[in-house]
């Protein structure tokens, strides 16, 4: 449909590429599929005879692989890179324009698009389907731990449940802020036209079904008993699951680093004439900092990705302790990747709730500079602190004090992050409207987050509370209490930009009270069977932690119940019955919400040259004039 | 509205154009990921060198013949210094000059990548002697991979540039450089550690 309407912009009919593109889906599966059949048979011809273990690891492993590439070059991502090898001509403007979806409809949301507010929406569908389907193994977890005794569940096939249930939520939480309103509103903000590297950045999101789907393959494969640490030697002993998780995480990582590539260059390169760094709205700040974490750290999860499936293929022993190698390798390797993820989870929500806080105090945002001090502070104290996750390992006791002391002094710069939000909040005739309730939430979850981190960067009693609920509450505080609430108060907030829809105002408050106390009753449940002592990542506990563990388990079904009412909610307002949206609902003075709903194909007609920060709620500045007649705002100060 | 989308790469002075900006900032980020991941290599080497597990970092296993790896990191030191040059021809804008130097260049690279394939099949090790094969091995191939990615972006500058239908700009060639001499020096250093610090 869309490609009709682009070719009457010229005189040629679609050609044949462009037919095969409108297909990219259908002939991504057919590709996948025969990636994954000559990936096999490669691999297990190449490495063993076919029945060996090895055999199999690696055809299974170049199978994956193979399946990956074939479903991207099904998308077509393969045609832009060979034509530039063979020296073919440049795509035309018009090539450009079709594959920017100009020509707009549904359609361009299924194909390789290389506009980043199509790219924006595709990733919410994404971030939604992983946060269900990670969801549903939570209710699967709670509902085994009824009982102190296994139920439903083998000890093993637990365990590849609760592999599975949190690496999906890692690869959710790696994307859920930067992947919908990163790509959606990173170029709008800064004034420029499309992102520096289009087609990477569409490439980091569909790189995200082959990792889910691979992922998920691995209940065929007798799943994986790691957990999303993946922790060797326990990893060279699984078994063909565990390559699912190898390859999975890879991708993942591998679209980390390149949205971290395409928005650091987009925010240097192409920021619009007049757009200083002291002017980037905060939220721009979140992510442009979060990028260099996912620029520089995800390699080091890439490379022991690698080391580790050559352990598995090859017989290299660099994580096995009888062939000279050592699980404290990976463990290392693994947490210096891992614990600047947690930050890629984590900053951009700051950043988006600092961006939305303004609009709803109706005052300029606190201290702009002392955030940004914050935001650079936790960014490079992040690369300082990963041994806090070994402290009990036995590895390099003489280590811990400085782990220690680096980890506790990341409170310092996100103490400011608080400072700011509460002295924007400090005397404000704060708006509660939804998006502001969600505000509130995460900063009392994270708040709970914040302090049980303390204690478990605390030598001493990490010993005590390492591996078990404490540290999986504090976690969840962070990860679900602040992060998936700041996605739901992004939701509500930028919907009614992102698609001219807005969800129910009544419905959504419920929703919100409904999902601020399940989540709180979950986890202060198990943050009491932690300090208690129930270990984490085991199916059976003591009887005594029992009623507990009940209450945690009907407090989670109220909250998977409140998250499927989100989603309703969702869909029913935005898909089903549409309910229109006011034209800048929250009386925002971002640039975003200034510009026509739906946001042009190339955001700006003219790109402003005169820009300030949009929080001068005093004087009431919109963040750059866009010529596009303003949407009233009510009483700029109230 | 379309003509947002700049579709090519201009002539030299160029270095103002957003697109080849992008190029440039891009190709050094790219460059420190990729420090990350030579200093995963680098950690897991020292790591597993200072600690000799079991006794079995290098049980009774020889060092490369220094001539063989001297020889094999000839080629792209070699291929380096050309395409340093071609900045040069590049920069002065000449068409031609630069076609002729991209040609040898091009003929290095793939030279580059025979010699390491050859080097990563007859490092004479055996797999299962211990953790310092096995690092160096991977390694080894880490860095085989990314001079692949290097020749094959000199491909595509080189037929794009013969066919006219991208003129390497200044600093177009420069980026590839730069990325070259990155691998290059990597290649050099990893070398050096593999026969002297085992
Ligand atoms: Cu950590």
């Amino acid at each position: 449909m869309a490609a009709v309407a682009v070719a009457t912009r010229g005189t040629a009919p679609p050609s044949l590429s462009r037919r095969l593109h409108e297909w990219g889906l259908a002939l991504a599966v057919v590709g996948a599929a025969i990636g994954f059949f000559v990936g096999y048979a490669l691999g297990s011809l190449a490495i063993g005879d076919g029945d060996n273990s090895l055999g199999s690891n690696a055809g299974i492993l170049l199978g994956y692989s193979l399946s990956a590439v074939g479903f991207l070059a099904g998308m077509g991502f393969f045609n832009y890179p060979i034509a530039r090898l063979l020296g073919r001509p440049v795509p035309t403007a018009d090539d450009e324009a079709y594959l920017h979806g100009e020509g707009g409809g549904l359609a361009r949301y299924f194909r390789l698009t290389t506009d980043h507010k199509v790219i924006g929406m595709q990733y919410v569908v994404a971030i939604l389907a992983f946060l269900f389907v990670g969801g549903l193994g939570a209710m699967f977890i709670r509902t085994e731990l009824l009982t102190p005794t296994p139920t439903t569940a083998t000890a093993e096939s637990y365990l590849t449940l609760v592999g599975l249930h949190s690496t999906l939520m890692i690869f959710m939480a790696s994307a859920a802020i930067i992947g919908p309103f990163g790509n959606y509103f990173v170029p709008i903000m800064i004034g420029a036209r499309n992102m520096a590297f289009p087609r990477l950045e569409a490439l980091t999101f569909w790189l995200l079904p082959p990792a889910g789907l691979i992922l998920l393959s691995t209940v065929f494969l007798g799943g994986f008993t790691t957990g999303w640490t993946g922790y060797a030697p326990l990893a060279d002993q699984n078994v063909l699951g565990m390559d699912s998780y190898l390859i999975a995480f890879s991708l993942i990582g591998l679209s980390i680093m390149l949205s971290g590539l395409n928005m650091i260059v987009t925010v240097i390169t192409l920021r619009a004439p007049g757009m200083r760094f002291t002017r980037l709205p905060i939220f721009v700040w979140g992510v442009f900092l979060t990028s260099f974490l996912g620029l520089l750290a995800a390699p080091a999860l890439l490379g022991a990705i690698a080391m580790e499936t050559f352990d598995r293929t090859y017989l290299a022993t660099l994580f096995v302790p009888a062939g000279g190698g050592s699980p404290y390798l990976w463990e290392n390797l693994f947490w210096f990747f891992g614990h600047p993820e947690v930050y890629i989870f984590i900053l951009p929500a700051f950043g988006l709730i600092m961006e939305m806080l303004p609009v709803f105090t109706r005052r300029p945002l606190w201290g702009y500079r002392v955030a940004i001090g914050g935001l650079v502070g936790v960014t490079v104290l992040s690369f300082m602190v990963w041994q806090h996750h070994l402290f009990v390992s036995g590895l390099a006791p003489a280590l811990r004090p400085f782990y220690m002391f680096s980890t506790e002094a990341i409170s310092v710069p996100t103490g400011l992050i608080y400072l700011v939000a509460l002295g924007s909040l400090w005397r404000a005739r704060t708006r509660f409207s939804t998006p502001m309730l969600f505000i509130g939430a995460f900063l009392f979850n994270f708040l709970i987050g914040g302090f049980t981190g303390v204690f478990l960067s605390d030598v001493p009693s990490d010993f005590t509370l390492h591996g078990g609920y404490f540290v999986q509450a504090h976690f969840h505080y962070t990860i679900m209490g602040a992060e998936v609430f700041a996605l739901m108060a992004g939701l509500v907030y930028y919907l009614p930009k992102m698609t001219g829809r807005t969800m129910d105002t009544r419905l959504t408050r419920f929703q919100f009270w409904a999902v601020f106390l399940s989540f709180n009753g979950t986890f202060l449940s198990l943050l009491s069977v932690g300090i208690l002592g129930m270990p984490r990542r085991v199916i059976s506990y003591a009887q005594y932690l029992q009623p507990l563990n009940v209450s945690a388990t009907v407090f989670a079904y109220l909250l998977g119940g409140s998250m499927l009412l989100f989603l309703g909610i969702l869909i029913w307002n935005v898909v089903i019955r549409p309910v229109p949206a006011k034209e800048n609902p929250w009386e925002s003075l971002g640039v975003e919400w200034h510009l026509p709903t739906p946001t042009p194909v190339y955001n700006f007609d003219t790109v402003p040259t005169k820009w300030s920060l949009p929080y001068e709620y005093d004087t009431g500045r919109v963040a750059a004039d866009v010529g596009h007649p303003a949407p009233a705002l009510g009483g700029a100060t109230p | 509205m379309t003509e947002a989308v700049p579709t090519s790469v201009r002539a030299p002075g160029d270095e103002n154009l957003p697109r080849v900006r992008s190029l440039i900032v891009g190709s050094r980020m790219m460059l420190a990921a990729n420090t990350t991941l030579q200093l995963t290599f680098l950690f897991a080497y020292l790591y597993l060198r200072a600690n000799n597990f079991g006794g079995m970092w290098r049980p009774g296993v020889g060092t490369p013949a220094p001539g063989i790896t001297l020889m094999i990191l000839l080629v792209p030191v070699v291929t380096t210094l050309v395409l340093g040059a071609a900045v040069g021809v590049a920069g002065r804008g000449d068409r031609r000059a630069l076609t002729r130097i991209l040609g040898p260049a091009l003929l290095l690279g793939a030279a580059t990548i025979a010699v390491r394939v050859y080097q990563l099949y007859h490092t004479g090790y055996d797999l299962a002697a211990g953790t310092y094969v096995d690092i160096a091995v991977i390694w080894l191939a880490v860095i085989l991979a990314e001079f692949v990615l290097g020749a094959l972006w000199m491909v595509s500058i080189y037929n794009s540039h013969v066919r006219q239908t991208v003129v390497a700009s200044h600093s177009h060639v420069r980026a590839l450089f730069e990325y070259w001499l990155y691998a290059t020096v990597v290649a050099v250093v990893v070398s050096g550690l593999i026969q002297f610090v085992t």
